[in-house]
């Protein structure tokens, strides 16, 4: 494994590289259908609580070590270990549905041709635990690589697409009855936008001394990006097909590029975002295997991480294909996990952190 | 029957008993040899002169003189500068007068053992026995043979200096001292393989090179142990074992890339007898960049660059993507251009992802068989090889054009890379992403291309990430790494080690 520093630019495309490929699959098609015209709204609204949670995970983690150490030793040894285990059961369970998201995004590239899913997941796992083996640093190096490319297209795409919408659909901006979100897209849309916290806590501490400071920042940074960047999103989908159609797509994004203006140079530009939605799928694997991994270092009196490691893969895979039958399971299971995730992964970030600090000012 | 049996079998006894008797005497001659290694040389000149001339086993070209009584001069006719040594040593010892020792040489070093005596004559010096002392006297008179300066052929530019390294190490460092002469220059000896007793050096700029990748190569330099290394680019391999396909440290033949690397920040590994430079660290910009980037306007370079990444990434990827999309995503094709596809397909009988492998490896064999053959007809018979066999091939029906045009283009535009090691790595992935791409198309194609993204993130030249300055980012190394800014504006090497706030404020 790698053991050097990263700088802030690398955080902040890690903390991105882990959000776009849910950006981009899955948590779009969710979003309209329970927001409906205004859906849009919903990262926006979700996203100055997340940002704080992500600027208070990532300043004390710069300080104080990662979740790793910090829980431990703030909260005693088996205290400290049961937050992180049930953090590493919320992570896990996510772990399992990205993994089979990808395994089916994988699977929508081949247009002919049946390749089976356990093959394709496979495929997944391996690049992605090689990378969760080689740890932060490369893993921080990998992503400073590939989340700007993807953005750069992202970005792209929508501008592309510019003369194609239909602005009178998205319009008007806003509300009349003054919503802009309801509860349920919120609580989805806060799941994704707490992932930048959940790597500062574990990858902020690995900053060079000189940059911790800013880590919180950076985190900060990462969720308000995200969450705007997904809402332009929305937005042009919204306008793209109108709010009743677009409430009804799964992957509402591989459709949108069948309307871009340049789609009929080739007969099927959706089978070329998928590998691309694929690449950053493989990152976010990666990046959620070595969260799992060494949360469970933590939460375990003796781990041996290439143990956990490969049986954390196997598992993820494995669940994935058992618990999940079809695609459709797959994007309904977005919508559960907010249901108990949500308290697991706030409470197991927030609470070591705040009684921790809390602890430590009141010791002698 | 029986009796010829028995004369066979004595006769083979006698050849096997006398092959043993004479490895036996072999062993024995050896540790003898081993036991002279150390004896010290009589004050008898002649008896001095038949022990070191056992040890060496009297080779021919082996000289001993008798200058005068008790004193014999012996060397090595074909590695000393006989009228050097005529002016220097021979002359001076003849007219001194009995009592005295006159050498004129350079460098004269007392040896005191047979084997230090003989380590003298191997280095071209001569050495003086006798004098009515205990050991020798080795005087420095040594001509070998050097070629004249010229421009390394690998590496030619069309503007700019068209010297090059040879296989004369002083000349090398000489070379170097005009390019960077600054009191800093640190060039440090190196001992490069024991058993010949290779000398090699390290040269740095002292201040500029960075401690950590100093301290790096000092101590891969103690750690390893070659067992046969007499080329700069031998000993390359022994300080990168792990850089399977990409290489991790550079080479030049070129004194004025050398210096351009020595100013950057980098440490520079010369060895006696090699005209190639090791350049240390190394990472992934440098394989784009060619000393002619330096000679051109700042617009011109960064275009060419532009030019080679763009051709390295087709190199890499335009039979694979072929491949992906010809027989896994044909969905992505234009139905025109899928006709033209099929229509010249039509006929052909190996599926396409054989019929690309065929052809790559064919392209690799005829440049293979090019460079085997003497320069005036390797030319040609790569010429033949590839318009005559591949047009011959696509008529016969054997392959279709577009696979022998895809291929082509993929071979030809992987020389735009300009390091060798690089382009030959490229050309070396390509095979299993072919296959990769033919079992999963353009998503087994990203897989891949993930997989060797990862591997390079994770490679390391010296403690430098390989692919700094893109990740991590560094962003005054941006300067001259794809672009390259004009020279005015180009600032402190990435690679160079930042300077001190003291030393800034007190320059400034």
């Amino acid at each position: 494994m790698n053991r050097g520093s990263i700088t802030p630019p690398q955080l902040f495309w890690t903390a991105l590289l882990t959000m776009l490929p849910t950006m981009i699959m899955l948590l779009p098609g969710e979003l309209l259908r329970q927001g409906g015209r205004w859906a849009w709204w919903t990262p926006l609204v979700a996203a100055p609580p997340a940002a704080a949670l992500a600027w208070a995970a990532g300043w004390l983690a710069a300080h104080d070590g990662d979740m790793v150490e910090h829980a431990r030793r703030a909260l005693g040894p088996i205290a400290g270990r049961l937050v992180l285990a049930a953090t590493w059961a919320a992570t896990g369970a996510y772990t399992i549905i990205i993994v089979r998201e990808v395994g089916e995004g994988a699977r929508a590239t081949f247009v002919s041709g049946n390749v089976p899913l356990g093959a394709l997941v496979l495929m997944v796992l391996l690049p992605a635990g090689i990378l969760a083996w080689l740890g932060p640093v490369v893993i921080a190096r990998v992503a400073s690589l590939v989340a700007p490319l993807l953005t750069a297209a992202y970005l792209g795409g929508l501008v592309v697409a510019l003369p194609v919408l239909h602005i009178i659909w998205a319009l008007p901006l806003l509300p009349g009855d003054g919503r802009f979100a309801t509860w349920p897209p919120l609580g989805i849309a806060w799941v994704w936008l707490v992932e930048p916290a959940l790597v500062g806590v574990l990858v902020a501490h690995r900053l060079d001394p000189a940059a911790r400071r800013r880590a919180g920042l950076v985190l900060a940074g990462v969720t308000i990006t995200a969450a705007i960047l997904l809402a332009l999103g929305l937005w042009a989908l919204v306008a793209d097909f109108g709010p009743p159609r677009a409430a009804q797509l799964i992957l509402p994004f591989q459709l949108f590029s069948e309307d871009l203006p340049y789609s009929p140079y080739l007969e099927h530009l959706d089978t070329l975002v998928m590998p691309i939605q694929m690449l950053s799928g493989l990152g976010k694997v990666g990046i959620f295997l070595w969260l799992q991994t060494r949360l469970a270092g933590g939460a375990t009196v003796r781990c041996w991480a290439p143990a956990a490691l490969v049986s954390e893969s196997v598992a993820a895979g494995i669940l994935g294909l058992v618990l999940f039958p079809n695609a459709l399971a797959v994007d309904r299971s977005l919508y559960r996990l907010a249901d108990f995730a949500l308290p697991v992964l706030a409470g197991g970030i927030l609470l070591p952190y705040l009684v921790g600090r809390a602890w430590r000012r009141t010791a002698p | 029957m029986w009796r010829g049996g028995t004369e066979q079998i004595t006769r083979v006894d006698a050849i096997s008993g006398l092959a043993q008797v004479r490895e036996l005497c072999q062993d024995a001659l050896l540790q003898v040899g081993d036991l002279l290694a150390d004896w010290p040389l009589p004050t008898d000149a002649a008896q001095a002169s038949y022990g070191l001339a056992d040890f060496l086993g009297a080779p021919v070209d082996l000289v001993v003189r008798p200058v005068r009584d008790q004193l014999r001069v012996m060397y090595l006719r074909t590695v000393v500068d006989e009228a050097r040594l005529e002016s220097a040593v021979l002359g001076p010892l003849a007219e001194a007068p009995a009592s005295r020792l006159i050498i004129l040489a350079g460098k004269v070093t007392p040896v005191r053992t047979c084997r230090h005596a003989a380590a003298a004559l191997l280095a071209g010096q001569a050495v003086v026995l006798g004098g009515g002392s205990s050991g020798a006297l080795a005087a420095s008179v040594d001509k070998w043979p050097a070629r004249e300066i010229s421009e390394p052929p690998a590496e030619i530019v069309a503007r700019g200096p068209h010297a090059g390294f040879i296989e004369d190490l002083d000349t090398n460092l000489a070379l170097l001292r005009r390019g960077v002469p600054d009191p800093h220059l640190r060039i440090d000896p190196v001992a490069v393989w024991q058993r010949t007793g290779t000398k090699g050096a390290m040269v740095y700029v002292e201040g500029l090179v960075q401690p950590r990748v100093l301290a790096e190569v000092r101590g891969k330099l103690d750690e390893i142990d070659p067992s046969f290394a007499t080329d700069s680019s031998m000993l390359a391999q022994w300080l990168s074992p792990r850089a399977y396909i990409f290489p991790t440290v550079g080479m030049t033949e070129r004194p004025d890339t050398a210096v351009a690397s020595l100013l950057e920040g980098r440490v520079l590994l010369m060895v006696e007898g090699s005209p190639v430079a090791v350049l240390i660290p190394e990472v992934f910009a440098h394989l784009l960049h060619v000393p002619g980037d330096y000679y051109t306007r700042a617009f011109s370079a960064t275009l060419e660059r532009l030019l080679r990444m763009g051709g390295l990434l087709v190199a890499l990827t335009a039979s694979p993507l072929y491949v992906a999309l010809t027989t896994v995503n044909l969905e992505l094709i234009p139905t025109p251009l899928y006709i033209s596809i099929a229509q010249a397909r039509l006929g052909v009988p190996l599926p396409t992802l054989a019929e690309v492998l065929v052809l790559e490896l064919l392209v690799e064999v005829i440049r293979q068989a090019g460079l085997r053959l003497p320069s005036g007809i390797g030319q040609p018979i790569a010429v033949v090889g590839a318009v005559v066999i591949g047009q011959s091939a696509v008529f016969a029906g054997l392959v279709s054009a577009p696979s022998v045009v895809v291929v082509s283009l993929g071979f030809i535009i992987s020389f735009i890379v300009p390091s060798p090691d690089a382009s030959l790595a490229v050309r070396a992935i390509r095979y299993p992403l072919i296959l990769v791409a033919a079992a999963f198309g353009l998503f087994g194609l990203i897989w891949a291309l993930f997989l060797l993204c990862v591997y390079l993130c994770a490679l390391e030249s010296f403690g430098v990430p390989y692919l700094a300055p893109v990740t991590p980012w560094r962003p005054h190394g941006m300067q001259d790494t794809l672009a390259r800014l004009p020279l005015e504006q180009l600032r402190r090497p990435f690679l160079a080690r930042r300077p001190r706030r003291r030393a800034k404020a007190a320059g400034g």
